[in-house]
């Protein structure tokens, strides 16, 4: 935990190109080495969700507090966060913050319950959005902040901090259909329905979404997730139309590696590329190989164990981070990750020995590295 | 010669010349027309799919309304399933409820041999009513077995599957059998619906997009393809419908079906290249037809641009239509394709 192992942003110490034999990392260095499509000792592991029920010291929290209480209690927010890191040995930790908080300083009501999130009036109107406003991540998000500088401090140098928002599609469309949805009809209507009221929503998220990530950013976290989870239910020519461009408004010269993560969004790799992230996450519905055909080598990837090969148990989930590996042959910039949240009823055990079996297995197959 | 005379929607669907692109719509029987709400403020689904009459009459709506170019016969996916042994409530909003749920072999060994005209009589005899009465060929359709196997492992609403996803990873064994079996019983199905008059198909495989491409070609490839094979020699068109499924068009197109149909979240011009000259139906975005006509008028257009001037298109929506469309933006759709692209007579234009 010294100052001398800490890397910020992009690679000191490596001046000498990417290529250089590279002892042992730490974790911290070993994740954003991975964004950064810089060699690595091993294949940089964690998991979307990472801090769930599952994890005994969450559930211990959650016995007495709600997730939005966690999320707004520094303290509470940073030990749910650290937990992961002890308890399953990933390389990084996620701020516990639902992607959904900046909604309620915006002026939404809005309940976050175990079935996902409940927007009391859904917007239909362009009046709706007029009224929505933006928000000052200090002013009206400070707790969650407040944890991310406490995680920071508590973890040292040793350990990746990740921050997170939803991406500006994601909010919309939870604000448009009041709740989870399969494929998000009301939203998709909005759009074509009333184009100009969907610009201004959508222009007023990005500088929401950009501004939270700057003080994510200005909280210490080492890279930001910009969770655009829904976006998959567009169709291509709508999704560069009416998304894109503000989801680059928001990722555009951030200070920090950007994940840029969709699911269900086979049909829109090109476009999401386009559009910004360091790193392109993936769910399990698309091959890791035919994405990097598809988007050239030159950009990191996170992904994509399919989660319900984790609840299926240890044989299934080992036979299938075999397979992503495999896929990945020794390719710079691979992120391990599951392709979408660890599933309710998860066993942290098989999550555990995943994080060893990805360490280990990436290890053995760098020619020429020393065991660690 | 004897093509010339096919109605265009058959044409389309063997990739033959046609005077202008079909159009018919999915869920086009259903809430969008007011005729249909008055029917269903008196009878529920399963009345109306019980009641020959009713179901061929409702069937017919869209035909008189819309102008489509085919007609589908009104039915849910769950519909065979009573005739399993299996109970099924179909919950607005929620979609098919079965029980008993899959979780041993012995729940598959409790299926009942399926027979159609024990299971399904009323509706099939609602297809031979509908082809008696329908100006435009019949389409009949069922489930594929996959997203029937959905509904009888996951127990609940769903946004990805976890489930079904979890269980046949844990359990591959068990859920090929499953899968077998579905197949078996909707090769049945849909061969009864052909013989009461149906002069089409459609596999609705509504959730295979949930899968790794791994796993879709492991399990649901191979179901297809055998289902598929089970029906050549009815000499009828089949439609291989998915949604989700951008990621691995080609396996889906390998596993068969004449007509590959596309959801909308796949542009169709990609999807022709990869696809070289199957014939495929769809796809604009459902509900962009909730946005004003010009808007619309254009995104028909890109879609009908993107199909080609080739042949082998049927023109639809990549899935259901939404139930707050307006029938008048629907008709003027319908006219909108024909008009766009009516041609010269079948064989002045190179294919």
């Amino acid at each position: 935990m010294t100052a001398r192992r800490g890397v910020t942003g992009s690679g000191r110490g490596t001046a000498s190109g990417g290529l250089t034999v590279t002892g042992p990392m730490s974790s911290r260095e070993r994740f954003l080495a991975a964004c950064h499509r810089r060699p690595v000792d091993a294949t940089p592991v964690w998991f979307m969700r990472q801090a769930g029920s599952s994890l005994p010291a969450v559930r211990a929290m959650r016995q007495h507090h709600d997730p939005q209480a966690i999320a707004l209690t520094p303290e509470l927010a940073a030990a749910a966060a650290a937990a992961p890191v002890e308890a399953l040995g990933v390389d990084a930790a996620v701020l516990f913050a639902d992607v959904m908080l900046p909604l309620g300083p915006m002026g939404v009501a809005l309940a976050l319950t175990d079935s996902g999130p409940r927007i009391e009036r859904p917007l239909r109107s362009a009046a709706d959005v007029a009224r929505l406003r933006p928000i000052e991540p200090e002013e009206d998000l400070g707790p969650v902040l407040a944890g991310a500088r406490l995680l920071r401090d508590q973890l040292g140098d040793d350990t990746a901090v990740i921050g997170l928002a939803a991406g500006p599609f994601t909010l919309a469309a939870y604000l448009i259909e009041g709740g989870p949805s399969r494929d998000f009809p009301l939203a998709r209507a909005f759009l074509h329905a009333q184009p100009a009221a969907w610009a201004r929503l959508m222009g007023l998220l990005s500088d929401v979404v950009r501004s939270y990530l700057l003080a994510q950013a200005a909280a210490g976290v080492d890279a930001v997730q910009l969770f655009d989870s829904w976006a998959g239910a567009l169709a291509p020519a709508d999704y560069v139309a009416h998304v894109a461009p503000y989801t680059r408004r928001v990722l555009a010269g951030l200070p920090l590696p950007t994940v840029h993560f969709v699911a269900g969004a086979p049909n829109l790799l090109e476009a999401m590329a386009t559009a910004g992230g360091d790193v392109i996450g993936l769910d399990w519905r698309v091959g890791l190989g035919e994405a990097w055909e598809r988007l050239g080598s030159g950009i990191a990837l996170q992904g994509n164990l399919d989660p319900a090969r984790v609840l299926a148990g240890w044989g299934p989930a080992a036979q299938g981070a075999r397979a992503i590996l495999a896929e990945v042959a020794g390719r710079l910039g691979h992120v391990f990750n599951l392709g979408h949240a660890v599933a309710p009823g998860s066993d942290p055990g098989v999550l555990r020995d995943l994080v060893t079996l990805v360490h280990e297995a990436s290890r053995a197959a760098r020619p020429g590295r020393e065991a660690a | 010669m004897e093509e010339a005379r096919l109605p265009r929607f058959l044409a389309a669907c063997r990739g033959l010349d046609v005077d202008a692109t079909p159009v018919w719509f999915m869920r086009q029987a259903g809430r969008s027309l007011p005729e249909y709400r008055a029917v269903r403020e008196r009878y529920g689904l399963v009345e109306i799919v019980g009641r020959a009459e009713l179901c061929a009459e409702v069937s017919l709506q869209p035909v008189r309304r819309l102008g489509v170019d085919a007609a589908i016969v009104f039915a849910d996916l769950s519909t065979p399933l009573p005739g399993l042994g299996l109970s099924v409530e179909v919950v607005d909003g929620v979609g098919p409820v079965v029980s008993p749920l899959i979780r041993s072999a012995a729940d598959l060994a409790a299926f009942r041999p399926f027979e159609p005209r024990a299971a399904v009589g009323p509706l099939l005899e609602a297809i031979g009513l509908l082809r008696r009465a329908s100006p435009v060929p019949v389409i009949g359709f069922a489930g594929a077995p996959f997203t029937v196997a959905s509904y009888l492992v996951e127990g609940g609403p769903s946004r990805d599957l976890a489930r079904t996803r979890a269980f046949l990873i844990a359990c591959p064994d068990l859920f090929a059998d499953l899968l077998s079996r579905l197949g078996a019983m909707t090769a049945a199905y849909l061969r009864a619906q052909v013989e009461a008059g149906a002069q089409a198909l459609q596999l609705f495989d509504s959730w295979a997009g949930a899968l790794a491409p791994v796993d879709y070609a492991l399990f649901v490839r191979p179901v297809m393809a055998t289902l598929l094979a089970d029906l050549a020699d009815l000499e009828v068109p089949i439609i291989h419908f998915a949604t989700g499924t951008a990621g691995y068009l080609e396996l889906q197109a390998a596993a068969g079906g004449d007509v590959i149909g596309l959801d909308w979240r796949v542009d169709l011009g990609e999807a022709r290249r990869r696809l070289g000259r199957r014939p495929v139906q769809g796809n604009l975005e459902p509900q962009g037809v909730l946005a004003p006509w010009p808007a619309l008028a254009a995104r028909a257009d890109a879609v009908l641009a993107a199909a080609g001037d080739g042949p082998g298109h049927v023109f639809n929506l990549g899935h259901g239509v939404p139930a707050a469309a307006d029938p008048e933006v629907l008709r003027r759709l319908v006219d909108h394709v024909h008009e766009r692209t009516a041609r010269r007579p079948a064989g002045s234009r190179a294919a």
